[in-house]
Order: structure tokens, then sequence, then C-alpha cells
């Protein structure tokens, strides 16, 4: 995809978020989304997903890039996990959901299992233990599917986690950036207007030194991004997530300190932002989790992973 | 040199001849026990890599070097260092200035370069002084042009990297007033064993002698050592701390990497079972070194493109030093009471490397003068006055 193409698309994904008020995928899909991915997924997925970060919203957006083929050929959203790689566990030969879906349901969905398998389960018993999420984001539109099932009701479907876990963690990785971008701006922009002590709160150090800190993380993060975009590899592309996450916590932290109490409200943007980032962060896993396996698995190889030739 | 080349191939053969070489190079692996010992280790590696054409990638013909992108010598750096050899010394100050000599003086790099190249020569970097760390701008070393070809350098520089044993010094030095500040500078290639020059070793905390002051009285330097134009001394400086940015950050990133897989190795030797708090430890500090490596391979391709990096390479340097750091952190703790009470080689080489990864913060300008950097100019921010706290 070319610079030119790239601006084209990103100023027409913009205008979405700013003035559609429903899930843009139906917008998406009549820009010819499709088309694009499946042009230069890696591009495709870096531009949306940022804008998606840096606009703030919610969106079934991650459906479209992370989802289920079955040998058939039919295609299936996935039953998203929170804090973890897998929606589900299987115990004592009950199969228990718990995962989220990215929109209401409307067909059946696959769930990743800890046993490393993919179960379908019926449209129908999605929808009945589906239920729209308030808690920490309401804005999120997710809907969490919680039941316990037989496996034996659902239809194991072979699937490569590996690929969809990886496409999802990077789009993830990409809106954190997006949206660790956005709320530096806003505490950039409100620190440089708003006085005290007769002058600009962003004229002291410490508020100064704390936001460059987190524009330097963010820094890095969009790197790990395009770098596992590049790779195509399930570590990059975990790495990538996980230090997207760390480099938004801290950024969140110190936009929400600077921006002071009415950060802390309604009236202010900023904690839509924060709110958002934090189910992002779950999303596949959590980053202070996920740095704990990494490490855990570099003390079992006794190697540090070698890094991607340039 | 001609056409494309295969940089995967390349690496390849490399990777194949340092395979080839392991029982020759064997004393290289061990770690020194002094100053002494690590640069006569680092000249034999040097000379080792360069005769093999390894490190000749990426620099013009004229030069010594082969051509090719720099990113093939980068990585063969890389390689080596992961290997478990120490990258020389030799090129932690010449990766720096080498190609602000190479572009600001061709004739001189052309004459000189070929031999610190080979690590026939050691070379050194002679910016800060007692009253300009940061603050460099504040310089007060003088060259006066005395008109017959010749300048005459008065004055002290301090915290120069191999300064007690280096052969040659680029020297920034104060050819206008001091008033003018950055303006009236001058970048030149100084012999150290020309009359008038002093040197004094710095023992670092861990008692490494690496650093030194150099005191310059009268010494007289031809004007055809000028790196750029008389006045032009801190365009080249800015010129060449893109590279500490690029190339000096990727080897310290390589070094560090290095520093963790050995961590690892010993470890996974000991008795010890993996806690979770060793694993989040050790996963946090390859987060940070991924990130590094990716920012850094970024900034080497621009550089390598020929873009100017300017500012944002203050993310560089700050990614830098927070994961050289991290890495040595956790090597201490993990390593325990070995680190801090065994005086073998290997226990006070960690140590070397813990004092030494605290100064990553603070050469080349310190973190907090990174962090202006980014606010004045990236972010934008209010400038913080005299009053700013």
């Amino acid at each position: 995809m070319d610079a030119d193409t790239q601006d084209l698309l990103r100023s027409s994904i913009r205008e979405m978020f700013a003035t559609e008020e429903g899930d843009i995928v139906d917008g998406l899909r009549s820009l010819g989304w499709d088309d694009v991915v499946a042009e230069d997924p890696d591009a495709a997925v870096e531009l949306l997903f940022t804008e998606q970060g840096a606009a703030g919203k919610a969106s079934s957006a991650l459906d479209t890039v992370a989802y289920v083929t079955d040998k058939g050929g039919t295609t299936h959203p996935v039953l998203h996990p929170l804090g973890s790689v897998s929606g589900a566990k299987v115990q004592a030969g009950c199969l228990e959901v718990d995962a989220v879906l990215l929109a209401k349901p409307s067909a059946a969905a696959v769930v990743r299992a800890d046993d490393g398998r993919a179960y379908l389960i019926d449209e129908n018993v999605v929808t009945a233990h589906a239920s729209a999420v308030g808690g920490f984001d309401p804005a999120s539109r997710l809907y969490r599917v919680k039941l316990d099932l037989d496996p034996a009701a659902t239809v194991v479907v072979d699937v490569d986690w590996s690929h969809v876990v990886a496409v999802a963690r990077r789009a993830l990785a990409a809106e954190l950036v997006g949206n660790g971008n956005a709320m530096l701006q806003l505490a950039t922009a409100q620190i440089s207007d708003r006085h005290q002590f007769g002058r600009p709160i962003g004229a002291n150090q410490s508020p100064r030194h704390r936001l460059a800190e987190s524009y330097a993380l963010l820094g890095g993060a969009a790197e790990l991004v395009r770098a596992a975009g590049h790779s195509g590899s399930d570590l990059d592309a975990r790495t990538a997530k996980a230090y997207a996450g760390f480099a938004v916590d801290t950024t969140s932290r110190s936009c929400l300190q600077v921006c002071g109490a009415i950060g802390l409200t309604t009236e202010h943007v900023l904690p839509g932002y924060v709110k958002r980032a934090r189910i992002l962060d779950a999303l596949y896993g959590g980053w202070s989790a996920t740095a704990e396996e990494i490490g855990a698995e570099l003390l079992a190889a006794a190697a540090v992973p070698v890094g991607h030739r340039l | 040199m001609t056409a494309a080349v295969d940089t995967g191939e390349i690496l390849d053969q490399f990777a194949a001849a340092l395979s080839a070489a392991t029982e020759e190079l064997a004393p290289l692996r061990t770690p020194a026990p002094d100053a002494a010992t690590e640069l006569a280790h680092s000249q034999a590696l040097m000379n080792w890599l360069y005769d093999g054409g390894w490190t000749r990638w990426g620099w013009p013909e004229e030069v010594g070097g082969v051509g090719g992108s720099p990113l093939i010598r980068c990585q063969i750096l890389e390689h080596l260092a992961l290997a478990g050899y120490h990258i020389p010394d030799h090129l932690l100050v010449l990766e720096v200035v080498g190609p602000a000599v190479v572009q600001h003086a061709p004739v001189l790099a052309a004459e000189y370069l070929p031999a610190a190249l080979r690590g026939d020569e050691l070379w050194s970097q002679g910016f800060s002084e007692p009253e300009a760390g940061s603050d460099l701008a504040a310089l007060r070393t003088k060259a006066v042009d005395r008109g017959d070809g010749t300048y005459l350098v008065n004055g002290q520089k301090i915290w120069t990297s191999y300064g007690a044993c280096a052969d040659r010094i680029v020297l920034l030095a104060r050819s206008g007033a001091l008033a003018d500040r950055h303006r009236g500078l001058v970048m030149l290639l100084v012999d150290l064993n020309a009359p008038g020059v002093e040197r004094r070793p710095i023992a670092l905390a861990s008692g490494r002698e690496e650093l030194a002051e150099v005191f310059f009285a009268d010494v007289v330097v031809g004007a055809d050592r000028l790196i750029g134009v008389d006045g032009g001394g801190w365009a080249v400086a800015m010129d060449l701390l893109q590279y500490e940015r690029g190339t000096y950050a990727w080897m310290r990133m390589a070094t560090a990497t290095a520093y963790l897989q050995q961590l690892l190795r010993i470890l996974a030797e000991g008795p010890r079972e993996t806690t979770p708090r060793s694993a989040a430890a050790i996963g946090r500090t390859y987060l940070n070194l991924a990130a590094l490596r990716a920012r850094t391979a970024s900034t080497l391709r621009q550089l390598a493109d020929h873009k100017t990096v300017g500012p944002e390479t203050s993310v560089d340097k700050l990614l830098l030093s927070t994961a050289e750091q991290d890495v040595l952190d956790t090597a201490m703790v993990q390593l325990d009471a070995e680190a801090l009470l065994s005086d073998s080689v290997t226990a006070a080489s960690w140590r070397d490397r813990w004092w030494y990864s605290r100064a990553a913060s603070i050469y080349g300008g310190a973190r907090e003068v990174q962090y202006s950097i980014v606010a004045d100019r990236i972010l934008k921010l209010p400038r913080e006055n005299t009053h700013g706290r």
C-alpha cells in the first residue's frame, strides 16, 4: 500500500469514527476494507487499529482480521479471551466458557479452550448466554458469554490458533499505541493551556518528563507493532502487545496525573481512553502476566530468542 | 562494491567463519581482568574482523571499506556479541565518529580511517569538559587559528573513553568566543602523542580505568586536521550524535542482549528453580530489549538511507538506557551473593557492567536532557523557564 493510499484510507477511517454513532464495520465494508486487508494485511491492520485507538472508540473491526475459517470454508467469529489466551477451560469433562464477543451475537462462534482446541458453539447457545457488558467500560460494546457446556454439544474445528492470536495481538497492540498517543495529545494540550502558579503546568519539569517518557515508550511500542507485522512471528506479536500494554499503562497513569481532578470526571474525554486501554490490555492476556510468561520461557530455554534479520 | 549483495548470505557466511574460528578466538571470549587486557582482546578481534572483510561492510572503499549497507556490519556485530564475544572497544568510538569524518573530511578519512578500522589505531572522542557535560555548547577548550595553517589547542577534556591509551582524539573545541555558544566551534582530529598532551586515567567506581581526563597545553594541530569547517563544529557534532543513537545504540543493544543470554545460561546451570519473580524480571528485561532493537533498527535504516533523524533519536537514547540498566539490575539481583561477594573475574565483570550501565543515562546527554528535547521539540510543551521546578 503506497503512502497516498494510506493517507486516503486514514482520513476516511478517521471521518467514519468521528461521524458514525454505531459500529463502523458496515462503513468499512462499503469502503472495500476486505480488499485492503487482502492486499496488504499488515499495513491495513496497523492503520485501522491505530486510528481506532486514536478515536477511543469500540467496534467489531477485530473480527474482520481475527476470525476462524472451518474446513468447509465458512468463517466464524471468535469468542475473544480476557486475561489469557484462552476463552474457555475444559474441566471435568465440562467446557467452561468466559469470553467476549465484539458485537451482539448473530452467529455460531468459536472459542479456544485451554486444551488448545477450538470449539464451535451453536448460535442459540451463544445468544442465550450472552449479556451486554457494562463494567469498567460501558462503551466497550462487548457481550460477555459465560456458560458451562458439554463439549459433545459443540463441534471441534481445526484452527491455526497461532495465526488468529498473532493477528489479534498485533491489532490490539496497534490500537493501544493509537490510544496512548491520543491520551498523550490530550494531556499535552491541557498542560500547555492551563496555568497554575503563574505559568503553564507544562512548563514544569516533572509533568514534561513524565509525558516525554510516555512518548518514548509509545515510540518503542509502535516499532514493535511494525516489526511484528513484518516477521509474522507469534512471539513478536506477543511482545508487541505486552510492551504496548506496558507503555499505555505508564502513559495512562501520567496523563491522569497531569490532567488533575477534571481528568477523573465524565466531563473530560481522558477517562474514556483509560477505560478502553484496560480492556485492550486484558484481551488476549495483560502485559504484566505476558511478560512473566515470556520470562519463564526464556529461563526454560536458557536463551534469548534470535532477533529477525533487518 | 557493485550490484546488490545478499545480506542473508553474508550473515550466514559470517556465522560459519566465526564458528570455524571458535578455537582460534577462544581467549577473546573470556572476560578480561583489566582495561589493558580488554583493549588487547579488542585489537585482536578488530584485526580478525577487518581481515576477514566483515567490519568493512558499509564503509566506502576510499576509507578501507567494501561498500554495501552499514546494516550488514551492524548485524555481523550483533551475531558476534551473541556468540559470546565482547564487541571490540575500538568500535564503540569509531562507529560514532567514523561516519562524520567520512562525510565532513573525506581526505582525512581516506588517510587515517583505514588504520582505525583495522584496529591498529584506537580513536577517542573529546567532547565533555568539567564545565560542559550535558550542556556541551558551554565548552571552553580553545583552538586558535594562528594563520599559518595551524591551530593552537589549550584546555581540558574529561570522561574521555579510552582517553588514556587512545592514539587520536576527535576533538570539539572553541575557535570563536564563549558567548557564541554553539556557533564558534571547530572539530579537529588530534594526535594524542603530540607535545603538550597530558592524560590522567579516571577509575570508575568498579575500579576499571576506562575513562580519562585529557589536558591540552599549547598543542599544535595542522589545519588539514579539520573535520568540517571552522565554525561548523556543532553541526559535525550533531551529525555524529545521530550515529551514537544509531550504530552505537545498536552495539549496546547487542551487548545487553548477550548479557541477558549469559545470565540465562548461568541460571540454567545453577540449582535454583524459576520463580515468578525472576520470570517477571527476565520478561520485562526482554520486552525492553525488544523495543530497543526494533526502534534502533528503524533508526539504522533511516541513517542508511541518508535521512536526518533529528530529535526523535532522543527516544532511542531513552530506550537504550532503560534496557541496559534493566538487564544489569536483573543480573545483579539474580546472581545475588555471588555478584556481591566473589572476587572471581566473572563476578567482577558483572559489577563492571553494572557500573557501566549506570553511565548509559548520563553520557551523550543525560536522561533529563533527552526528556527536555522530547518535551520541547516533539511534544512542543511550554518551555521550562528559570521558575520551572
